[in-house]
């Protein structure tokens, strides 16, 4: 079930709305089974046949997480890192199947056949968060460990499927709490315009962005223009898309008395590109810190800037990868990772004082760059965006494409929205806190 | 506060940030200090765990980034 359609909105989040607040009076108990149910049905109404390889994965989870509380020290690891490599396997057999044929035909000149395993939505952020929550259990850090609790904790559905990647006892310490299982008000209001909010992003700004977008990266000659309309557009498009979804979830889980962590803030005003990813996908990279970077580094005997750089750019292009299965998310990773590693650079030497629009501007392009190679179907279709943006194909101001009106006014709401407005995080913060 | 726990953590913070020692203070956090960057957090934390002989928890890491939430985490 999409979040941006009436059978969501009108039909399923009222009556779980309803059914929610009724059972939190009479058997406060069975709400998270009933939680845990709807999100299953929110996924299943998505595809009935694939929602089995998210409910294995809770309960093998969960054992693990037992078997892993139970144990003492050498056993205790060995428990948590074959936790581990089984979920990135599990993840890696329904997400990289293919790819990874792909690859060995390539290096082994071999005629293997595609697998076409059909992928779970959702699987890539639930693996991420199941990993974190393996790691919290084998610290101990993590209160009241049960069944209920933890299938709750994965598939409570606003953030089930795109995110924010949520933590266990954070999202407990809500959903456990007295006075967020009645009926409030101000929440229901608050949440129904932040997720109407994030309907706007998606289905107006993202939508209407993303016809011209879509006719960029389907022609093979573009203009300057077109060109750079079709690599910005993109950049615009995603960032609306997601943060919009977010919205969406956010609003949602707000409803029902949850406040999910946040995931964006105003990205496009980042000044460098280490700023960039404390405001873009703000909770991925909370779990890339906390629990790849930081262990990774803080297990080495003699730390140093170089290692730190290094990791930093390994670390970036897995998280590339884990967006999906082809080398250009890899390219994307590997983007990021060497802006991180320059910033860096640039900040131990002391030359970070540019002017601050200047380093929007020179941020934001780099950014921009990035988003091609994620956007695009092959390296070639990347490649002729970018010798269209820097004149390889001459200075050509003319749009050759379809154009309405309607996607002239999103591209200009876009730029006012993600470089002059405040946004919806900073709204929500004011009226919530 | 205890005394000689905040002379400890202000050393080792003025260590990796090279921020002046006086300048340190309670409120001193990774949002003050432009060089409290990533590489000297994990810096920090592993003298921490060596001045006071403590495992520091990999979910605890990223929270103790200020003068304050490190001498919470110590008094517990």
């Amino acid at each position: 079930m999409l979040f941006h359609t009436p059978v969501f909105f009108f039909l399923f989040l009222p009556t779980v709305f309803f059914l929610y607040f009724f059972i939190c009076r009479i058997k406060p108990n069975l709400s998270y089974y009933f939680l845990t149910i709807s999100g299953l049905l929110f996924y299943g109404y998505w595809n009935i046949y694939l929602t089995p390889i998210i409910i294995f994965s809770i309960i093998i989870n969960f054992l693990f997480a037992k078997k892993i509380l139970k144990s003492q020290n050498t056993d205790k690891k060995s428990y948590l890192l074959f936790a581990i490599i089984f979920n990135l396997f599990y993840l890696a057999f329904f997400k990289y199947a293919d790819f990874t044929i792909d690859n060995l035909n390539i290096i082994f000149n071999t005629d293997l056949k595609h697998l076409n395993i059909p992928f779970p939505l959702a699987l890539s952020f639930v693996t991420f968060q199941t990993i974190a929550f393996l790691i919290d259990v084998y610290d101990e850090a993590l209160d009241h460990l049960n069944f209920k609790k933890f299938s709750l904790f994965i598939i409570f559905f606003p953030q089930l499927i795109a995110g924010p990647i949520v933590r266990y006892n954070n999202m407990l310490a809500q959903f456990e709490d007295q006075k967020n299982k009645k009926i409030q008000i101000d929440n229901i209001s608050i949440g129904a315009i932040i997720f109407l909010i994030g309907v706007i992003k998606k289905t107006f700004i993202s939508d209407y962005i993303s016809i011209f977008v879509d006719q960029g990266f389907a022609a093979s000659n573009l203009t300057f223009l077109e060109a750079w309309l079709t690599s910005v557009g993109f950049t615009f498009q995603i960032y609306f898309d997601f943060s919009g979804y977010i919205d969406m979830a956010t609003g949602a889980a707000l409803i029902l008395n949850i406040r999910l962590p946040r995931n964006f803030n105003s990205p496009f005003l980042a000044e460098n590109v280490i700023n960039f990813w404390q405001r873009w996908h703000m909770t991925l990279t909370f779990f890339l810190t906390n629990y790849f970077y930081n262990p990774w580094l803080k297990s080495l005997k003699k730390i140093t800037f170089v290692k730190s750089m290094m990791i930093t750019f390994v670390v970036f292009l897995f998280a590339g990868l884990w967006h999906g299965p082809s080398w250009l998310y890899v390219i994307f990773g590997g983007i990021h990772g060497f802006g991180l590693v320059f910033n860096q650079m640039m900040k131990k030497a002391n030359l970070f004082n540019l002017n601050k629009i200047i380093s929007i501007f020179l941020t934001f392009n780099y950014i921009n760059f990035s988003f091609i190679f994620f956007r695009a179907e092959s390296i070639d279709a990347a490649l002729n965006i970018i010798s269209g943006m820097f004149f390889l194909e001459g200075f050509d101001f003319k749009i050759t494409f379809e154009i309405n009106n309607i996607t002239i006014i999103a591209y200009i709401l876009a730029f006012i929205i993600c470089f002059m407005l405040k946004n919806t995080g900073y709204y929500l913060d004011k009226v919530k806190n | 506060m205890n005394d000689t726990n905040f002379n400890k953590i202000s050393k080792i913070i003025s260590k990796h940030t090279k921020v002046k020692l006086e300048l340190i203070n309670f409120e001193t956090s990774a949002e003050t200090i432009e060089r409290w960057d990533s590489l000297a957090h994990i810096n920090i934390i592993v003298d921490i765990e060596r001045e006071f002989n403590i495992k520091i928890k990999t979910a605890k890491v990223g929270e103790l980034n200020s003068v304050k939430n490190i001498s919470q985490f110590l008094n517990k």
